[in-house]
C-alpha cells in the first residue's frame, strides 16, 4: 500500500515536469534540452527567497516563476531563435537545435556549480512541515495543473491558438494566428509550468542541487517521448507507469538502479516499438 | 615545465583520436551519443589484455575491437530510428551503461576501474594520431567519403542513387568507435583510472563538441577543435566546472553564428570531386 | 481595389512569374484560369504573403494605398485576405467546430454575431454541424475540403463584423477576399454548387484559381488566362468564351461555347 502511494507520488513529480516540456514541443517542434535547467534555476531562486522571505508563500512562488520564465525566454532568444524555424523534427536543423540546447544546459549547470557549490543544499518545506504534508500538497498540485492545463488548451482562445499552430503552422499563419506572439507566449506558459513543477517537487524532496535539472529533465524527456510527443493525458500515464518502475525497481534491485529504468524504458520503447510518432498533436 | 606541456599535448593527442572518431560518424550525418561508453569499453578491455600480460599494442587492438563491436551492436538496435530519436535512443544507452558501471564492481564501482598497469611508452598517442591522419588522409580519396558526403547531406537522393545507406552508416560507426575505444584504451593507461562518469553523457558530449566545434567538413576541423578545446582550459587552468561551462559556451556560440565550426567547408576540400546534387 | 503590378516570382532563379498586372475591386469576383504549370498558384500565394516577390501588391482603398509587400502573412489575413491553399488545409487534430472558431480565437467576436455567422454556415454546409465534435482528421477529402473553404469564409464574416463594430480593430483597411486555389480538385459537382451558393448568399468576394476553366468561367465576372507566368487574355467572362485562339488554349469547343454563360 505504502509503494502504491509512492508510486503515485513519484509518478505525480514526473508528469508535472513532463506537462511544460510537452507544451513547447508540440507549439514550438523543438526538443529543448535545456528545459530541465530552465527547472533548476527556478528551483534555486524558491530556495534563495524562500530563505531570504520565510513563510512569505506568494513571494516564493512568484520568484520561482518569474526566474523560470525569464531562463526560460533567455534559453528560446539565445539558442533557439536564432537558429529559424524547425518545421521537421527529424531535420539537421533540429538537431542543431537540440545541440544548442544542449550547449545552453551545459552552461547554466556549470554556473550553477560554480555559484552554489556542487553539493545538495536544503531546500525549506514552506507548505507543510513533514514529508508526508509536503507530498500531499505536490500530489494535490500536480492533479490541479494537469487540469488547469487540460481545461486551458481546450477552453481558451489562447489555447485553441496554441493547439492550430501545434497541428499546422502554415495554415494557422493564413488563419490570422500571429505565430510568433504566440510562440514566445507558449515559451512563457511552459517556463511558468516548470517554476511551479519546481517549487512542488523541491519541497517534497527537501533538497536542492545543479543536477535536478538534468536528472528530471531527462526523466521528462522520457515521459514525454514514450507518452506521445504533445499528447499531455499520454505523458500523465507514462509518468505514472515510469514511478511505479522505479519504486519497483528499488524495492527488488536496491536504490542505485533507480535511475537506470528510465532509460531502460526508452530504449525499450524506442527500439522495440517503432511506431509512427505523430506530431502535430497537443491534446 | 616540459613536462607539463608534453602532459598537455599527451592529452590533446587523445582528444584529437576521439574527435577523429566521432568525426567519423558526424560525417555520416550521425548523431551518435554514447562515445563515452565506447571509449570506456575500449579502455577497460585494454587494461584487461594488458594487464595479463600480452604486448600493449595487442592491448589496443583488442580495446579498439571490442569498442568497434559494441558501437555496431548500439548502431544496428537503433538503426531504425531516425534523426533526434536515434540521438536520444544511444544517449539512454549512454546513460544506462553509467549506470550499470556505477553498480558493478567488475567495471570499477563507484571508485572506477583501476587494475592498469602505466604505459610503457609516452611516443603511443602522437604514432596513432599520426597513423590516423594518413588514413584519413587516404580515405578523404576514395568513393566511400563521397558517398558519405552525398547520405549526409541528402538521405532520399542517396538512396535513389543506390547508396546502401545501411551499410555505408555501419561503417562509419564502427570505424569511429574503433578509433575511440583505441583512444579509451591509451587515455586508461596514461591516466590510470577510469571513473564510471566517463561511460556517460557528459563525456559523450565532451567528444563530440571537440568535432562539431572544430568542424565536420573535414578532418583537419576535429583535430583543431580538439587541439583548441583541451590546451586552452588546461593552459588557463580552468576548474573542472569552468571549463564545462566554457564548453557550453563555446558550442552554443558555434552552432548559432559558424554551425560548419571553425574550419568550414571551404577548406581543404579535396579537387576533383563534386558532390552531385 | 487590390492591385498587382509587374509580379514577379523566381523560385531559385527560374522564373515563375513574369511580370503579371492584375487587379480585384472590392466585392468582385476574378477567376485566374490556364494550363497547369502556368504560375497560378503562385499568384495567389503572393498576395497571401507567402512567397517572396518582386513588382508591388497593393490595397487602394479610399483611406489610403497600402503595400502588401512588406506584411506578414497573419497581417494580409487579418486584412480579409484569406487564401486556401489546393492541398487541404484544415487542423487534423482539432474537432470540425474548432476549426471554425480558430478565427475567433483570433479576433474578439460577439458571441451573439458568432452563433448567427455559424447558424448561416451550417445552412449551406449542414454537415458541419452534425460532425461538430468530430475530430477533423476523420473526415473524407471532399468533406475536409469544404471544411477548409467554409472555415475561410468564416475568418472573413468575423473579420467584416468585426470591421462593421469596431473600426480600425481589424487589419486595415479591411478587403474581404477569398483566394481559392483549385476548389474543383476533389470535390463533387454537388459540392462545387454548394461553394457557388454559399459565395453567392454570404456575397464574399473571390479571386477563383482554377484549372476546370468552365466551372471558373461561369461563377466569376472577369477572368485572367494566364499561360507560362505572363497573363495572355484579361476580360469579362464571356469575352474569353468567345475568344476562338483561348477556347483551344482552355480547351472549350465551339458549341458549347454560348451556353457557358449562364446568367446566374
Amino acid at each position: 500500500m505504502d509503494q502504491i502511494v509512492n508510486s503515485l507520488a513519484v509518478g505525480c513529480t514526473y508528469l508535472l515536469i513532463a506537462l511544460g516540456f510537452n507544451l513547447i514541443f508540440g507549439v514550438q517542434r523543438i526538443v529543448n534540452l535545456a528545459y530541465g535547467e530552465i527547472f533548476m534555476v527556478a528551483a534555486y531562486a524558491a530556495a534563495w527567497s524562500a530563505r531570504a522571505a520565510p513563510g512569505q508563500v506568494a513571494l516564493i512562488i512568484s520568484s520561482a516563476i518569474i526566474a523560470a520564465a525569464a531562463a526560460g525566454l533567455s534559453v528560446y532568444l539565445c539558442a533557439i531563435k536564432p537558429l529559424g524555424e524547425v518545421t521537421n523534427v527529424n531535420s539537421p536543423r533540429h538537431l542543431s537545435v537540440i545541440v544548442s540546447t544542449i550547449g545552453f544546459s551545459i552552461v547554466l549547470q556549470n554556473a550553477a556549480i560554480l555559484k552554489f557549490g556542487a553539493y545538495p543544499q536544503r531546500f525549506p518545506r514552506f507548505l507543510g512541515d513533514s514529508v508526508i504534508a509536503s507530498t500531499v500538497w505536490m500530489m494535490i498540485g500536480a492533479v490541479c495543473i494537469l487540469f488547469a492545463v487540460h481545461m486551458a488548451l481546450r477552453h481558451t482562445r489562447a489555447g485553441l491558438r496554441l493547439r492550430a499552430i501545434a497541428d499546422n503552422p502554415e495554415l494557422a499563419l493564413c488563419t490570422g494566428i500571429r505565430t510568433d506572439h504566440d510562440k514566445l507566449l507558449a515559451v512563457i506558459f511552459s517556463s511558468a509550468l516548470a517554476g511551479v513543477a519546481a517549487l512542488l517537487i523541491c519541497q517534497q524532496i527537501g533538497v536542492v542541487s545543479p543536477f535536478i535539472g538534468s536528472l528530471y529533465g531527462f526523466k521528462a524527456l522520457v515521459v514525454v517521448i514514450v507518452g506521445g510527443l504533445g499528447n499531455m493525458r499520454g505523458a500523465a500515464f507514462v509518468a505514472l507507469v515510469l514511478g511505479s518502475a522505479e519504486v519497483a525497481t528499488t524495492v527488488w534491485l536496491g536504490s542505485n538502479y533507480r535511475d537506470g529504468v528510465a532509460f531502460a524504458l526508452l530504449i525499450g520503447v524506442l527500439i522495440f516499438r517503432n511506431r509512427r510518432f505523430h506530431l502535430g498533436q497537443l491534446r | 615545465m616540459n613536462d607539463y606541456l608534453l602532459q598537455i599535448a599527451t592529452l590533446a593527442a587523445m582528444s584529437c583520436l576521439l574527435a577523429l572518431g566521432a568525426y567519423a560518424t558526424l560525417s555520416a550525418g550521425l548523431l551518435f551519443m554514447c562515445f563515452g561508453t565506447i571509449m570506456s569499453i575500449g579502455g577497460i578491455v585494454a587494461a584487461a589484455v594488458y594487464s595479463s600480460g600480452l604486448p600493449f599494442l595487442v592491448a589496443l587492438g583488442a580495446g579498439g575491437a571490442a569498442g568497434a563491436c559494441a558501437g555496431g551492436l548500439i548502431y544496428i538496435g537503433c538503426s531504425r530510428l531516425i534523426g533526434f530519436l536515434f540521438a536520444v535512443a544511444t544517449l539512454s544507452f549512454g546513460e544506462l551503461a553509467r549506470v550499470i558501471a556505477l553498480n558493478t564492481e567488475r567495471f570499477g564501482g563507484a571508485l572506477g576501474y583501476k587494475d592498469v598497469r602505466a604505459s610503457p611508452s609516452i611516443c603511443y598517442p602522437f604514432a596513432l594520431m599520426g597513423i590516423a591522419i594518413i588514413c584519413l588522409g587516404i580515405f578523404d580519396k576514395c568513393p566511400m567519403r563521397l558517398a558519405l558526403r552525398i547520405i549526409k547531406e541528402d538521405e532520399v537522393n542517396a538512396a535513389s542513387l543506390g547508396i546502401n545507406i545501411g551499410l555505408h552508416r555501419l561503417a562509419a560507426v564502427v570505424s569511429g568507435s574503433f578509433v575511440v575505444a583505441l583512444a579509451g584504451g591509451l587515455y586508461i593507461h596514461a591516466v590510470g583510472l577510469l571513473e564510471p562518469r566517463m561511460f556517460g553523457f557528459d563525456n559523450s558530449l565532451e567528444i563530440l563538441i571537440f568535432a562539431i566545434v572544430g568542424g565536420t567538413a573535414t578532418y583537419v576541423g576535429p583535430i583543431c577543435g580538439a587541439v583548441l578545446l583541451t590546451a586552452l582550459p588546461e593552459l588557463l587552468r580552468f576548474s573542472t566546472s569552468l571549463r564545462m561551462l566554457f564548453y557550453g559556451a563555446v558550442l552554443v556560440v558555434i552552432i548559432i553564428f559558424r554551425p560548419e565550426g571553425i574550419i568550414g567547408s571551404r577548406f581543404g576540400q579535396s579537387r576533383g570531386q563534386t558532390v552531385i546534387r | 481595389m487590390l492591385q498587382v503590378d509587374n509580379l514577379k516570382v523566381a523560385y531559385n532563379g527560374a522564373a515563375v512569374i513574369n511580370g503579371v498586372s492584375l487587379h480585384i475591386n472590392y466585392d468582385e469576383s476574378v477567376a485566374l484560369i490556364g494550363p497547369n504549370g502556368a504560375g497560378k498558384t503562385t499568384i495567389g500565394r503572393a498576395i497571401a504573403g507567402l512567397v517572396p516577390y518582386q513588382g508591388q501588391i497593393q490595397l487602394m482603398m479610399s483611406g489610403g494605398t497600402t503595400s502588401l509587400k512588406h506584411l506578414a502573412a497573419w497581417a494580409i489575413a487579418r486584412s480579409g485576405i484569406v487564401y486556401i491553399s489546393e492541398s487541404t488545409s484544415i487542423y487534423e487534430s482539432l474537432s470540425v467546430a474548432d476549426n471554425l472558431l480558430v478565427a475567433c480565437a483570433v479576433l474578439s467576436t460577439a458571441r451573439a454575431a458568432k452563433s448567427v455567422m455559424l447558424t448561416n454556415l451550417y445552412a449551406h454546409f449542414p454537415f458541419l454541424r452534425d460532425r461538430s465534435e468530430q475530430r477533423a482528421g476523420t473526415l473524407s477529402g471532399g468533406q475536409k475540403k469544404l471544411l477548409a473553404i467554409a472555415r475561410g469564409l468564416f475568418l472573413i464574416q468575423c473579420l467584416k463584423t468585426l470591421s462593421l463594430e469596431h473600426p480600425g480593430s481589424v487589419g486595415a483597411p479591411l478587403f474581404p477576399l477569398l483566394i481559392l486555389d483549385e476548389p474543383s480538385h476533389g470535390l463533387s459537382p454537388q459540392a462545387l454548387d454548394t461553394v457557388r451558393q454559399a459565395l453567392r448568399d454570404l456575397n464574399v468576394a473571390f479571386l477563383l484559381i482554377e484549372q476546370m476553366a468552365r466551372f471558373a468561367l461561369n461563377i466569376c465576372r472577369r477572368a485572367y488566362v494566364l499561360r507560362n507566368g505572363v497573363v495572355v487574355m484579361s476580360d469579362f467572362s464571356e469575352a474569353v468564351c468567345e475568344n476562338a485562339l483561348l477556347r483551344s488554349y482552355l480547351g472549350l469547343s465551339a458549341d458549347r461555347a454560348s451556353t457557358l454563360w449562364t446568367k446566374s
